[in-house]
């Protein structure tokens, strides 16, 4: 993990509340999976805020985020060539599979999918991605993710794709057939939830990537803590990705 | 330029520390920088048995600074002894050990067992509830601060250092009390009791309700403070609270801090404390002292 001082390439708008952030900086290596904690602008918010690494190669790294708070909206203004804090890449991110995948996200739970698929694929993997959006305009990078294993897009209003949540089309690929080794998921937690019932009642290894709160984001301060086997662990460091078996999403 | 100052009997190659529970035991921050160069660490406060810590959020963001409901989540002290110590030993470094408990009795043996290994001092949270006396904090009356002083004091054969809640009446008389009991310097300020809700949902937004403030916002808090404990006591102080800078440190030292803790800005900016330290002697070129020892208490108020 490093601090690296990054400048704006871009930062624009997917649709209303989204945003695709580029940076650039010395970035080090990073493993699918994990995230970054970014300085905002706004200097009375003195936390950085944690996102996905949606992809990033030795001199730049991009992020998509969804505006929800202060610090977030804040982010939106920020230019061409402005200056900022990253330090990444933090957390253990997902392991790297080679046999057959199912990648499940769900809105922004996308973002740290599509280093997840792409290198599933480079190991030779057989990756069928499943992302959710509730609507047909709040789809997001499918096109990068069709490059990278059999991509289902589904909408909860039938917008766009399968009608229905993801895990439900997991399911009914699953019961024509498809028997994934493991399956990596990352989204709201009714999502999380239901992915986790379908992956443990059928035997499957499942890794759900969590979100909380969080502070230092390097495993000091004990804030972001959540219950693993019964025991509060840190989310920073030793998640954001656990056994489906471990958690309670 | 001199840095170097002596607290208790311990040279310290600078006046900064970090703040217990925002530095781990040291292991995360080395990974960016050689914490050796710090004038030394606080490990996390530690319990006799390990603890869980509280469930739930335990973090929020206000203006200027944060509240946390962490809950002294820790490995318990045989584990940081024989897990966590010989590596911050090595860091090279002052090592500190914060040491809670729930009963008078507790601290006394932590005290004891600490003595017992190879740590510079023992700093003593007293801000956490005292079970026999309906959860009140040890730190809330001056009267408990001279008890658990005096009884850990007996138990004690390094320098204890007292960490003083800001959560009461008169900071002088708990000042004056944990002289009293015997502590050979101490600490100020633990965090400010607040609480963060959400007005949508309108729930509290810490499991806990209620958590510690901290950062850059409790800064006047913590140098007013500090301020009237250097004029009551005559044991060293080290100034805590808000310090994200090197001029907020020296600030300290100009209200009779002998050293500084630095808490909440490792958790914004993983370089913090090392910024601090390099940013010393800048700061001091420009108060026109060659040895930060002359800054000390020379407020003219
Ligand atoms: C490991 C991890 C990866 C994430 N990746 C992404 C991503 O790729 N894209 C994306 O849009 N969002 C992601 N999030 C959620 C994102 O961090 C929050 O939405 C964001 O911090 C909100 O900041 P704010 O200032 O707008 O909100 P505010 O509500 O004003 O923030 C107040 C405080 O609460 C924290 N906070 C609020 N909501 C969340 C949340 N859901 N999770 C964690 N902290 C929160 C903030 O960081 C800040 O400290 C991720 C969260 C985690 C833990
Ligand atoms: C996340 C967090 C955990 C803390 N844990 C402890 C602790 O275990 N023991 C203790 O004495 N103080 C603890 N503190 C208080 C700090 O050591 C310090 O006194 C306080 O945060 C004020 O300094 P600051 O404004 O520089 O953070 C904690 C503070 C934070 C933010
Ligand atoms: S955010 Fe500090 S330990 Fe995870």
């Amino acid at each position: 993990m490093k601090d690296i001082a990054v400048r704006v390439t871009a930062n624009e708008k997917l649709y209303d509340g989204a945003y695709i952030m580029t940076v650039e900086g010395d970035m080090p290596p990073f493993r699918p999976g994990q995230f970054a904690m970014v300085e905002t602008p706004l200097g009375e918010r003195i936390l950085r805020r944690p996102f996905g690494i949606v992809d990033a190669d030795d001199r730049s790294c991009a992020f998509i985020y969804q505006v929800k708070g202060e610090g977030t909206e804040a982010l939106t203004h920020l230019r061409y060539g402005d200056a900022l804090k990253v330090m990444m890449p933090l957390g253990n991110g997902f392991p790297l599979s080679s046999g057959k995948v199912a990648v499940v996200g769900g809105g922004f739970g996308v973002a740290p999918l599509l280093s997840v698929a792409k290198s599933c694929k480079a190991a030779g993997a057989e990756v069928r991605i499943y992302n959710g959006f509730a609507s047909v305009e709040r789809e997001m990078l499918s096109g990068l993710f069709a490059e990278y294993g059999t991509l289902t897009v589904c909408t909860d209003d039938g917008s766009a794709g399968y009608h229905g949540f993801p895990f439900a089309a997991l399911e009914s690929d699953m019961n024509d057939g498809f028997a994934p080794d493991v399956i990596m998921c990352c989204g709201p937690a009714p999502l999380m939830r239901a992915v986790k019932k379908l992956g443990e009642s059928r035997g499957i290894t499942t890794y759900l990537s969590l979100e909380q709160r969080m502070g230092c984001g390097v495993g000091a301060c004990l804030t972001c803590t959540c219950k693993v086997d019964g025991h509060n662990k840190r989310v920073c460091k030793d998640g954001p990705v656990f056994l489906s078996t471990e958690v309670q999403p | 330029m001199n840095t170097k100052v002596e607290l208790c009997g311990v040279s310290l190659k600078n006046p900064v520390l970090t703040a217990s529970g925002t530095f781990g035991f040291g292991r995360e921050y080395n990974e960016f920088y050689d914490v050796g160069k710090l004038g030394g660490i606080v490990g996390k406060g530690l319990t006799l048995e390990p603890r869980e810590g509280n469930d739930g959020v335990r973090i929020a963001e206000t203006s200027s600074g944060i509240l946390n409901c962490v809950g002294l989540q820790n490995p318990g002290v045989e584990a940081f002894i024989k897990d966590e110590l010989p590596f911050m030993r090595k860091l090279g470094c002052a090592v500190i050990a914060n040491a809670a408990g729930s009963v008078i009795s507790d601290y006394e043996r932590m005290a004891e067992r600490l003595s017992e290994t190879d740590v510079d001092m023992i700093e003593l949270n007293i801000s956490c509830p005292n079970v026999k006396s309906g959860g009140m904090a040890f730190g809330v009356l001056p009267k408990s601060v001279e008890e658990v002083t005096a009884a850990a004091k007996k138990h004690c054969k390094k320098p204890l250092i007292i960490k003083l809640s800001p959560n009461v009446a008169d900071i002088t008389d708990n000042a004056r009390a944990a002289e009293q009991g015997g502590a050979d310097a101490i600490s100020l300020i633990n965090t400010i009791t607040g609480m963060a809700v959400d007005l949508y949902s309108r729930r509290p937004i810490l499991g806990n309700v209620t958590g510690g403030m901290s950062g850059p916002c409790v800064k006047p808090v913590a140098l007013r403070m500090v301020r009237q404990v250097c004029k009551t006591v005559s044991v060293p102080v080290i100034g805590i609270g808000g310090i994200m800078t090197a001029k907020d440190a020296l600030e300290f030292i100009l209200c009779g801090a002998v050293a500084v803790q630095v808490g909440t800005a490792n958790i914004c900016d993983p370089m913090a404390a090392l910024k601090i330290v390099e940013g010393l002697e800048a700061e001091m070129k420009k108060c026109g002292i060659e040895d930060i020892n002359e800054l000390r208490g020379a407020l003219q108020d």
